[in-house]
């Protein structure tokens, strides 16, 4: 008889717990469910663009041309098992290549239509002193393009996920790949049996 | 605790409990009458209740499947995705519902969806991103169901492995030119349907037959053209490439059968009830296409009414077990209950026998089959058929019309009870047209 009041009562308690929020730091890890999360995101960005900056062909580019190179963000696919917001993962890479200062960016094509649209208004409505050119665009010397997969062994309540982020760097004058970067993260979730 | 008290919460739980039956009842109602109203009516009762939050997971995969239905697939994903997470964290086996269910009933556990649930739950969300023109995410999706239908595999039973979930993952992998992975998700679908001992439709075959071809699997391809005696047709120079995924009819929903008897031995009643199926009154109508001098009808890849009573086949011993542990918790506590006092024993007892029920929740807007159709169509203008479901209310399809164009491949999802045909289409790569065109 006690059980009986009690399952009732520890249910009606349950019912009242609330949500509970706690403000963290934005660099502190947290692995909730085990998937792609802003870690990753963060850290495979940074890692990846220090790795692509390591390599000679910026100061190759450098010394032949004068100038730092212009780079645009190709396409970046997600061919993971998650839904992953590439958006994030792309800012990520692009804030990486910006603030190593050894490279300028040029927006992405979406981005272009928009500032072309915006110059077109300029040329009816801004003042002569005011008013951009169209035709001072600074073209890519080279395209960033990507993707990510992922393999996924399961077990039971176990998952192994093998996260593998590949990116590219390709010429624009002559589609020669000057840098092919790899980064790997394994993860072991082990998914909880019980709960209350 | 103080007499009163006990009274007091004794009457309130069956009150409470009977007023979630009645919710639940409202829902397998709406589900029943789906194929009669229209899914947008339908959208606005469901929404019009509230669930208690056990049963969250069941009312969202409603609303999601009857968003996606009504076209609104950007509401559709918000509302599956969320159901997908709750379902996900439910997996794990709860203390205090396990305990609920062993004192009260099973409908005291939260909704975690049957096995074959879970997986179609992928499929209409990669349908839904198909039509939303997002491939990628579509392609999770699939990736997804096939990590699901890996954790559900079992040597004895195909319990949770979906056929047509493996053959919208190869769709899906064709449409990304990904065309290893399609044969690898074709053979899969073929042989979950030989397991159920369900023949291949034609676009199966079609794909089997296409696919291995194209991939220089000449055994294969061999072998595929005596089993299904026919070879696979030679691409058509100016045409498309159609497939058509028709979803008819509705589920039968769950129902409970109760029992309560007086056991004279033990000086009490007892009461049981168990959920079940009652026999289905489906009857397979397939979606008929005339276009270009050619009839084009969907043939079953998955009857979704086998697929359920097959996961509470798989359920019932653990329901049967639970019911009997319930039995003798609830004749302890009412034999307890009556040795302090013969009245509240005889009171006991009754709230014992009004708290059992039967656990009817389940998925119960789903179609009763889902169907496919895959063919090729000259590039051209063609008038769209209506499924039968639409009678007299064909002014409500939202798209009448199919311009294809040479080259595409166009997904069409017909959602029977809906009245509404919805498009994909991906254009094929110049490159690749090239490439075609040689073949």
């Amino acid at each position: 008889m006690r059980v009986f009041w009690a399952v009732i009562l520890s249910s009606l308690l349950m019912v009242g717990c609330g949500t509970k929020v706690t403000r963290i730091d934005v660099d502190e890890t947290v692995d909730l469910s085990g998937a792609w999360n802003d870690t990753d995101s963060r850290l495979v960005a940074e890692e990846m663009i220090s790795d692509a900056l390591s390599h000679p062909w910026t100061s190759d580019f450098a010394g032949k041309k004068g100038r730092a190179p212009a780079v645009i963000v190709g396409t970046v696919r997600n061919f993971s098992h998650e839904h992953i917001n590439m958006n994030t993962f792309v800012a990520d890479m692009e804030r990486a290549l910006i603030n190593s200062g050894r490279i300028e960016f040029v927006a992405s094509s979406d981005e272009r239509g928009e500032i072309r649209e915006e110059r077109t208004d300029q040329d009816l409505n801004a003042s002569e002193e005011t008013r951009n050119e169209a035709g001072q665009e600074t073209g890519a010397d080279f395209m960033l393009k990507g993707q990510i997969n992922t393999i996924v062994d399961v077990e039971g309540d176990e998952q192994v996920r093998y996260y593998q982020v590949d990116l590219t760097m390709i010429s624009m004058a002559d589609n020669r790949k000057v840098w092919l970067g790899q980064k790997k993260i394994k993860k072991l979730v082990e998914n909880a049996k019980v709960r209350y | 605790m103080l007499p009163i008290r006990k009274t007091l919460l004794t009457v309130l739980l069956p009150v409470l409990l009977q007023a979630c039956a009645v919710q639940q009842q409202k829902i397998n109602s709406l589900a029943d009458q789906l194929e009669l109203s229209t899914p947008e009516a339908t959208l606005l009762s469901l929404q019009s209740i509230s669930p208690p939050e056990r049963d969250r997971a069941q009312y969202l995969l409603n609303t999601g499947l009857l968003k996606s239905i009504t076209g609104d697939f950007e509401g559709a994903n918000s509302d599956l995705q969320s159901a997908k997470s709750i379902l996900n964290d439910l997996q794990a086996v709860s203390v205090t519902e396990n305990l609920g269910a062993a004192m009260v009933n099973e409908t005291l556990r939260s909704y975690d969806g049957s096995a074959s649930e879970r997986v179609l739950l992928h499929l209409l969300l990669s349908i839904n991103y198909l039509m939303l023109n997002n491939l990628d995410a579509a392609r999770v999706e699939v990736l997804q169901a096939d990590i699901v239908m890996k954790e559900l595999a079992r040597e004895d039973r195909p319990i949770g492995q979906l056929a047509s979930a493996h053959y919208i993952a190869g769709l899906v992998y064709e449409l990304g030119s990904e065309l290893d992975d399609a044969m690898i998700s074709y053979r899969k679908a073929a042989n979950i349907m030989a397991l159920r001992n369900m023949p291949p439709p034609p676009a199966l075959k079609s794909s089997l037959l296409s696919l291995s071809k194209r991939l220089g699997l000449d055994e294969e391809y061999e072998k595929y053209r005596e089993q299904f005696t026919f070879a696979a047709n030679p691409p058509i120079a100016d045409a498309a490439e159609i497939v058509v995924i028709y979803w008819d009819g509705v589920v039968t929903g769950k129902r409970g059968n109760s029992l309560s008897v007086w056991v004279p031995a033990l000086n009490q009643a007892v009461s049981m009830a168990l959920p079940y199926y009652p026999p289905s009154n489906y009857v397979e109508n397939p979606f008929i296409l005339s276009m270009a001098g050619q009839l084009h009808r969907t043939e079953p890849i998955e009857d979704v009414e086998a697929l359920l009573r097959e996961d509470l086949d798989d359920e019932s011993a653990a329901i049967y077990a639970m019911t009997l542990a319930r039995m003798v918790a609830k004749y302890e506590l009412v034999k307890s209950a009556g040795n302090q006092n013969d009245g509240l024993g005889l009171f006991i007892n009754i709230i014992t026998m009004l708290s059992e029920a039967a656990d009817t929740r389940s998925w119960n807007m789903l179609p009763s089959s889902i169907q496919f159709a895959r063919f090729s169509l000259p590039a051209g203008e063609y008038a769209l058929p209506l499924p039968h479901y639409a009678g007299a209310q064909q002014a409500g399809l939202a798209e009448t019309k199919l311009v294809v164009s040479a080259g595409e491949k166009i997904v069409l999802f017909v959602p029977g009870v809906s009245r509404k045909i919805f498009s994909y289409t991906r254009a094929l790569p110049q490159n690749a047209k090239r490439r075609e065109s040689r073949l």
